[in-house]
């Protein structure tokens, strides 16, 4: 992470946590009693979602810390919980939605950390099976040199048995959680994509390999893994090269340490696009056979969505038949055709990967199922 | 800001090629030469006077008669000394668009011209109303944009071919790319939607295969449709039926399909099948008219038997096959 600027907003200037990022960053440092100028120095510059990952903005989280993943309707979603730490990425992504999901983008850093510590003692408290996951608003993993976010909460899931935390990344910044005393209550999961995507679409990434290495150094210590096969990019010869890409990863990982494996194609609201073709202008990605969802995205047509992913299905269950499977934001008719039954079929879908917690990670059986 | 008292000046004192104030794009001499010769001139030009002699303020056409004319002197009147330039700007505009509605050229050259002496918009929107035109910031910014493009795209857009929207967008793309774009839609001449639709499609069709636009509009397919024998609205649905199939071609053939199958459920008049939107919600609606309880059951009827029809089985399956 290259971090030129830190911006403090003045009421978590005292912070321990906003010391620790200080001491550990070394980086000029600006007081401010509200973000507006930052905002509008981000707005201003040339490349405004480039210039938002190079500073660093550090304040409370003044909403709530635990919400649930927005979802969206007519499409399934498995009701997982986010962990919201921080937001944006310094990797760089031509798919990100990050790029204009937040306006404007700045990479931010929650750090009252003794209420995101109280709605986790919340949550634990109650008897339900719970998924949550720092990685939806940001990358889980990107924060450990400023901040040992990850290794505190792995110790803090650790103790508890009704919930499993999800660390979603694409760096290979696990060394120093290898040796923490997890209790299978972390799963270290990586979103996997073609050499191909990576390399055009996928900025400052770990390579395929480098992140298949990371989750077998984790799987050699104990902690349980998961993988996000999305968002997935329809081109010439992709099925062939995502074949691959499971091929690659059964050579180095036991399916039985597999708690489930995401898939999801590229999907995208309308705005996204011209910030890809500014800032990726030869990525291509936004060409593809788009039609608009029913949540008004932009989606691949249904049939060639079903077509890819019968491909990777079909190709994961010949490697792991028990392995855990499950689209992200795809309809009834998207599983039936693509996987042969429906999350009703099992109880729907929170309850397929609750159960999948409770037999990878030890969970109490007796918890309900969120 | 004019001197009361014409003065008789020499044509060859006068710089006809200093343009800073001109706002016609008239070229046709024609009526003018001959008004001239009949009636005289009945408003003299204005001039401003510049160390190589004078420069025109307002009457560039007047004079250019008058050269045609071979005349050697002609009564104008001048600006003061003290007269700046926005003045003289002001007086041009104000002597153009009070006598007549200017073409959008004509008013993009105006407000451009007038906006590069303002900093504060609201002055500069007063003052282009003072002077009889009706003008914001974005509007001035895509007259900016609009005078940067192409004499031949400038040209259909005065020319209503062309809607300013779509010329905007050929700003951005390469000046090959854009001539040809003009050129395809002067000569199939589609609606403004249409023209988004096309450009927009073509667009992704090239950035996806490497190509630029102007190689896009190369080839022969879009080439034979532009030159059949056919009526412009003939060509327009060939154009837009074909970019559409290079732009989604699994759709396209999933839709030729349907349609296909649809003909062989063979339904009765009354009872109409219409496809999800893009084919993305499961969910197919059916129509029933009917206008007595007979017509009812009979309808009825024939919806049993075409609930078992294999080809409605196949439209709700809907695989995918290879275009």
């Amino acid at each position: 992470m290259k971090i030129h600027k830190i911006y403090i907003d003045r009421e978590v200037a005292e912070f321990p946590e906003t010391r620790t990022i200080c001491h550990r960053l070394n980086r000029p440092v600006e007081y401010l009693d509200t973000p507006e100028t930052l905002y509008r120095s981000i707005a201003n510059a040339p490349d405004p979602e480039s210039f938002g990952k190079h500073v660093l903005w550090l304040t409370r989280n003044k909403g709530a810390f635990l919400r649930d993943c927005p979802g969206t309707a007519n499409y399934t979603c498995c009701n997982y919980r986010i962990l919201h730490i921080g937001s944006y990425c310094s990797m760089d992504c031509a798919y990100c939605i990050l790029q204009v999901y937040f306006h404007p983008p700045v990479l931010t850093f929650f750090v009252n950390h003794g209420e995101m510590h109280a709605a986790l003692d919340q949550l634990f408290s109650s008897a339900v099976v719970s998924r949550v996951g720092t990685g939806e608003f940001t990358d889980s993993l990107i924060w450990e040199n400023l901040y040992p976010i990850s290794s505190q909460l792995i110790r803090r899931f650790a103790v508890q048995d009704h919930a499993v935390l999800e660390l979603k990344t694409k760096t290979t910044a696990v060394a120093g959680l290898l040796e923490l005393p997890h209790q299978r209550k972390t799963i270290l999961s990586w979103s996997l994509n073609t050499p191909r995507i990576i390399a055009s679409a996928e900025r400052f990434t770990a390579p395929l390999d480098a992140r298949i290495r990371a989750a077998a150094e984790c799987q050699a210590h104990g902690y349980p893994l998961a993988f996000h096969f999305d968002p997935m990019v329809i081109y010439p010869g992709c099925e062939k090269e995502y074949v691959e890409v499971i091929d690659q990863l059964f050579e180095r990982i036991s399916p039985e340490n597999i708690v489930w494996i995401s898939i999801g194609s590229f999907r995208f609201i309308p705005a996204l696009k011209t910030v890809i073709e500014r800032r990726f202008s030869d990525s291509g990605i936004v060409y593809g056979e788009f039609i608009r969802g029913l949540d008004s995205k932009m989606r691949y047509f249904k049939p060639l969505r079903i077509k890819l992913y019968r491909a990777l299905a079909d190709r994961i269950r010949s490697r792991g038949p028990e392995i855990t499977l499950y689209f992200c934001m795809e309809d009834d008719e998207v599983w039936k055709k693509s996987l042969g039954f429906t999350p009703a079929d099992h109880g729907g879908l929170p309850r397929m990967l609750d159960r999948s917690a409770v037999r990878h990670c030890g969970l109490d059986e007796n918890a309900q199922s969120g | 800001m004019i001197r009361p008292d014409p003065a008789i000046i020499r044509i060859e004192t006068i710089c006809l090629e200093d343009e800073r104030y001109r706002i016609t794009r008239e070229q046709d001499l024609g009526a003018l030469i001959r008004s001239i010769e009949h009636l005289g001139m009945i408003n003299p030009p204005v001039l401003e006077q510049s160390p190589e002699g004078y420069r025109v303020v307002t009457g560039f056409r007047r004079l250019q008669a008058y050269r045609r004319l071979d005349r050697t002197q002609i009564e104008a009147r001048l600006v003061n000394h003290t007269c700046r330039e926005i003045d003289c700007l002001k007086l041009a505009i104000a002597d153009n668009a009070m006598s007549r509605p200017l073409d959008i050229l004509e008013e993009a050259t105006a407000v451009v011209k007038l906006s590069a002496h303002f900093t504060d918009p609201r002055t500069f929107r007063e003052t282009a109303a003072l002077l009889g035109i009706s003008v914001n910031s974005q509007l001035a910014d895509k007259y900016r944009c609009l005078l940067r493009l192409p004499e031949g795209i400038r040209q259909q857009v005065a020319s209503g071919v062309m809607p300013l929207a779509i010329a905007l967008e050929l700003e951005s793309v390469d000046m090959p790319s854009a001539l040809a774009v003009a050129g395809l839609f002067s000569m199939v001449q589609p609606t403004l939607s249409q023209q988004r639709e096309l450009l927009s499609f073509m667009r992704d069709i090239a950035a996806a295969a490497g190509k630029s636009l102007s190689e896009l509009i190369d080839e022969p397919t879009i080439a034979e449709i532009c030159h059949a024998d056919l009526d412009r609205k003939q060509k327009i649905v060939l154009l837009r039926s074909a970019i559409r199939r290079w732009r989604y071609p699994h759709l396209s053939r999933a839709e030729a399909d349907f349609i296909d199958r649809r003909k062989k459920l063979d339904l009765p008049s009354g009872m109409v099948l219409q496809p999800p939107k893009d084919f993305e919600s499961p969910a197919y609606n059916l129509t029933l008219i009917f206008e007595t309880p007979d017509d009812l059951r009979q309808q009825s009827e024939r919806l049993q038997e075409i609930s078992l029809h294999p080809e409605l089985h196949a439209i709700l399956e809907r695989d995918i096959e290879d275009p």
